[in-house]
């Protein structure tokens, strides 16, 4: 059960993957836009070229759904992982994996003031707080999903 | 009626929270998975195997930064402070880089 629920949570990390870099890179392009004219149509310019507000409720929803699916098989980790790694001496490890756990708690909290961003009037005309947020969302998912790859490639569960 | 609640206090809030009840050690509870025991005490059972704090510390930060939102004004923070307001997530992702460094450190 826990590895089946573990490769859940690694799809849905991917998924939110995808859509939180699609929405970053899309924010970063449009705060530095240029003329249509000058701009050159690039693998990048292409991959930026999408509807930022349209991903909002996706990483919304994954993220939440990866914060959740992380916290019920984090009991497996503290048990059959962490263990292992303190008796190895990894101890990077080990504060490796708190990193995520920690960052992952500060992103759900981010997470109603990024919808508010996106979904608010008050907020269209600030750029600033959107791409901020969107951004700190994206180290966030990055970091723990690399962490998370790395510490299942050292010791997985089962 | 609406329930109300503002987004801007509730971040705002989590974040401090957080990284102060991390900073503190002050979990409202330790959850021990070897024995399903949760122990309401702060300092470690003996016997019980390893013990998990961070369910604990999101039981502190959510009900308190949910109860702050809900009470606080939803429009009482000016725009121009709460444009800058994504700085305390920053700075509680470093907290916690910073707390942990210890493990990271001969």
């Amino acid at each position: 059960m826990t590895i089946a629920l573990l490769i859940l949570h690694g799809l849905i990390a991917v998924a939110l993957l995808g859509a939180i870099t699609h929405q970053a890179a899309s924010v970063v392009r449009t705060a530095r836009a240029r003329p249509a004219s000058t701009t050159r149509r690039t693998f990048l310019t292409r991959y930026s070229r999408v509807s930022d507000r349209s991903f909002t409720a996706a990483v919304a929803v994954l993220f939440v759904l990866s914060v959740a699916l992380g916290g019920t098989i984090y009991p497996a980790y503290r048990i059959d992982v962490r263990i292992p790694f303190e008796e190895m001496g990894l101890a990077w490890a080990v504060g490796l994996f708190e990193v995520k756990e920690h960052w992952g708690a500060v992103g759900l909290g981010v997470v109603p003031l990024y919808l508010k961003t996106w979904r608010s009037e008050d907020f269209a005309r600030r750029q600033t707080p959107r791409m901020a947020l969107t951004l700190l969302l994206a180290i966030i998912v990055w970091t723990d999903f690399l962490v998370g790859h790395l510490l299942n490639n050292i010791r997985g569960l089962g | 009626m609406r329930p109300r609640f503002s987004a801007e206090v509730f971040t705002a809030t989590f974040c401090v929270a957080y990284v102060s009840a991390l900073a503190a050690n002050l979990p409202l509870f330790l959850y021990y998975p070897q024995e399903r025991v949760f122990s309401w005490s702060w300092a470690p059972l003996s016997g019980v195997g390893p013990g998990m704090a961070w369910y604990g510390l999101m039981a502190v930060a959510f009900p308190v930064s949910a109860l702050v939102a809900a009470v606080a004004p939803t429009d009482g923070l000016p725009l121009r402070v709460r444009e800058w307001l994504w700085i305390l997530p920053a700075c509680a992702m470093i907290g916690c880089l910073y707390l942990m460094s210890h493990f990271f450190l001969p």
